[in-house]
């Protein structure tokens, strides 16, 4: 065959060990009552890597497991297998039980909710001058603390002399803003993001997506932006990788991803994207059909079909077009030599599962 | 050119709104939420609201449905449906308008279902209430109507809980064009929902309209979803509409600031990464004047300095 089958030690593009690396990831979440046995999967094997200064994106449906996922690696969640590895460290084994406070002063989140995750009775000032104090990261003179608050409140754009306004009297963007400055201000190597803009009016998210790339540019952050919106993944991040069940199906450098993307439920979800500049006006009624036949031909082991190949044994990752694009995609259907452009997916080959 | 002039036989507008203007009544002062806002909708045209959160979009939807509650006050203009003054109308008259004339679907609809009744029993109650039906004729006709959104009658049996929220997103949808409304509302009737599930929702939206010929008042944030939909729209700020002409003329010159910035909060899909800025924080439109014609058809309200929109000919635009 002539597919390009990767092996599972992808070559990176340094020498160094990446920022995060995540290996093998599972989690599994008991149900039913307290004597039950039964679990749903939520994660499954998920190999995924942040190189330095660089920021992946994350992008599924909800319920795709990728909140689990940013959940496990900030270790809010045990991981039921697999290895986390923060500058070739793994810090399950290092920490056993739970988050240090080195690993802590390494990974930081932003999380969903600017309303819900800065509490009320305390002044912006009190939860830069925590972190700072905590970590300590904030010099070892008051004045160099000073310091430090004003240049921390000017990074994210904010005014220094906010440092002394409770969050109600901010708008939900600068809310994020103060979150980014207290992650910022223990100086992290990585920095989850997720869904940070989901919540903030439309008009200010673009503001906020550009200070992530700022910090990445400027600082040299790694990121990894969990999103469910794909126009956003393209604009900030420089890989994105698709989580469907669970799992990875597909990644790559954003725009060829986008551009060209071989799985089927990232063409399902990159078709579902409302976007007038597309070619060919919007016809939704067509769109279900695809939806339809994209389902149809998923054969995914969560489809249930033990006659397909992906029901049987692990799917593998097939490289996509151009090396160099570090593009991949898990799914038996694909067949690299269907030409380089986007596939219709109608006329996905389903002679070719037998391969690998 | 609107739609109700090219495709349909009507030039009548089904709902026209004249300097609307809602007030929160407070205490000691008052806000107000909507302010001389003017616009109307033809037969079967598709008018998209957009505007960010506490643009009083939705309070301009309740003041349609005349269910603005205190401290919510109409403190000007009109509403008129089909001819008739709906700020006018009687309880009675309300009851018929409502679900029969104009129907709406809330934001998060699917939440908005009654737990502890099947689906079949909410959509049978319409058709006892509002349209006087026999049970069995009712039940026969809840079964076509879920037919109608591809879900299996046999689902008339189920409660909420058990149907997905898309499934249930689009039984409220079903529900809505029961009595075959010539209106429908939707308030942001996607929000809650994944990309691919929204988009069959859309789709079953418009087929539904391009079936049984209603209007739409489609209400989001969302400019992508609003330009593929909307035959023409209307951008709001701070209770005023800024901006307002056919979808595709505001998707590819959008004139007034805030427009602009709405747009480009939404990062393209296609064509090279380009930087956006959106709307820096902080920056407020004040006094924002009535809107006038900078190109045919295309209403903006004028901006101060530094504005880019041309000023061509000044017409009376808002009072359409």
């Amino acid at each position: 065959m002539s597919h390009a089958v990767l092996s599972s030690q992808r070559p990176s593009a340094d020498t160094e060990a990446p920022a995060l690396e995540v290996r093998g990831l599972g989690k599994s979440f008991p149900i039913g009552g307290l004597f039950s046995r039964e679990s749903v999967r939520a994660l499954h094997g998920v190999d995924l890597t942040i190189g330095r200064g660089e920021i992946v994106a994350l992008v599924g449906e909800s319920g795709s497991g990728k909140s689990t996922l940013a959940r496990c690696v900030a270790r809010l969640e045990k991981p039921s297998s697999g290895e986390i590895l923060i500058d070739g460290v793994d810090v399950l084994k290092r920490d056993r039980f739970q988050a240090s406070r080195a690993f802590r002063s390494q990974l930081q989140m932003v999380f969903q909710d600017p309303f819900g995750s800065l509490n009320p009775a305390h002044r912006v000032e009190h939860f830069l001058r925590r972190s700072l104090a905590i970590h300590r990261t904030g010099g070892s003179s008051e004045t160099e603390t000073q310091q430090r608050l004003e240049e921390l409140m000017t990074t994210v754009g904010l005014q220094a002399d906010m440092l002394n306004s409770y969050p109600h009297e901010l708008s939900g963007g600068q809310r994020q803003r103060v979150a980014i400055a207290r992650a910022l201000a223990v100086e992290p190597r990585v920095i989850l993001a997720d869904e940070p803009t989901s919540m903030l009016d439309v008009s200010v998210r673009i503001g906020v997506l550009n200070l992530m790339r700022k910090l990445r540019d400027e600082q040299g952050i790694s990121m990894l932006y969990i999103t469910h919106d794909l126009a956003s993944a393209r604009y900030l991040a420089d890989r994105t990788a698709v989580m469907f069940a669970g799992e990875l199906v597909e990644e790559g450098e954003s725009l060829d991803l986008l551009a060209n993307p071989a799985h089927p439920y990232t063409q399902l979800l990159v078709s579902a994207v409302p976007d007038p500049a597309r070619a060919g006006s919007y016809d939704p009624v067509r769109r279900a059909e695809l939806r339809q036949a994209v389902m149809a031909s998923t054969s995914c082991a969560f489809d249930g079909d033990p006659n397909q190949t992906c029901s049987a044994e692990e799917p593998v990752r097939h490289r996509v077009g151009d090396p160099e694009n570090r593009h991949w995609v898990r799914c038996h259907l694909y067949r690299p030599q269907a030409g380089a452009g986007g596939h219709a997916l109608a006329t996905e080959p389903t002679d070719n599962k037998a391969s690998a | 050119m609107t739609v109700s002039q090219v495709s349909f036989g009507s030039h009548e507008p089904v709902l026209e709104v004249k300097n609307l203007t809602v007030k929160y009544i407070g205490d000691t002062r008052s806000t107000t939420a909507v302010d001389r806002v003017s616009f109307s909708i033809g037969t079967g045209e598709v008018f998209g609201l957009a505007g960010e959160s506490g643009c009083g979009k939705s309070t301009i939807a309740n003041s349609i449905m005349r269910l603005l509650k205190d401290p919510a006050k109409i403190a000007g203009g009109s509403i008129s449906f089909g001819g008739k003054d709906v700020l006018a109308m009687s309880p009675e008259e309300l009851r018929r308008f409502r679900w029969q004339d104009v129907a709406m679907v809330f934001q998060s609809a699917m939440n908005s279902l009654n737990p502890v009744l099947t689906i079949g029993e909410q959509i049978v109650d319409i058709f006892t209430t509002h349209a006087g039906y026999s049970r069995k004729e009712s039940l026969r006709r809840a079964g076509e109507l879920l037919e109608l959104v591809r879900i299996d009658p046999a689902r008339l049996k189920s409660y909420p809980h058990q149907l997905s929220g898309g499934m249930r997103q689009r039984a409220v949808i079903a529900m809505a064009v029961a009595l075959k409304p010539s209106l429908l509302i939707l308030d942001e009737p996607t929000t809650a929902l994944d990309v691919v599930v929204q988009q069959e929702i859309m789709a079953q939206i418009k087929e539904l309209q391009r079936e049984l010929g209603f209007s739409v008042l489609f209400i989001t944030h969302d400019m992508s979803l609003m330009v593929e939909l909307s035959h023409r729209m209307a951008v709001m700020y701070g209770g005023r509409i800024v901006e307002t002409a056919k979808a595709q003329d505001v998707y590819a010159t959008p004139r007034h600031p805030y427009t602009q910035a709405l747009m480009g909060a939404f990062p393209p899909l296609t064509g090279p990464r380009v930087s956006l800025t959106g709307l820096p924080d902080g920056v407020k439109f004040r006094n924002i004047p009535d809107l006038t014609e900078a190109a045919p058809g295309h209403f903006v309200a004028p901006v101060g300095a530094g504005a880019s929109a041309p000023d061509t000919a000044i017409m009376e635009g808002a009072a359409r």
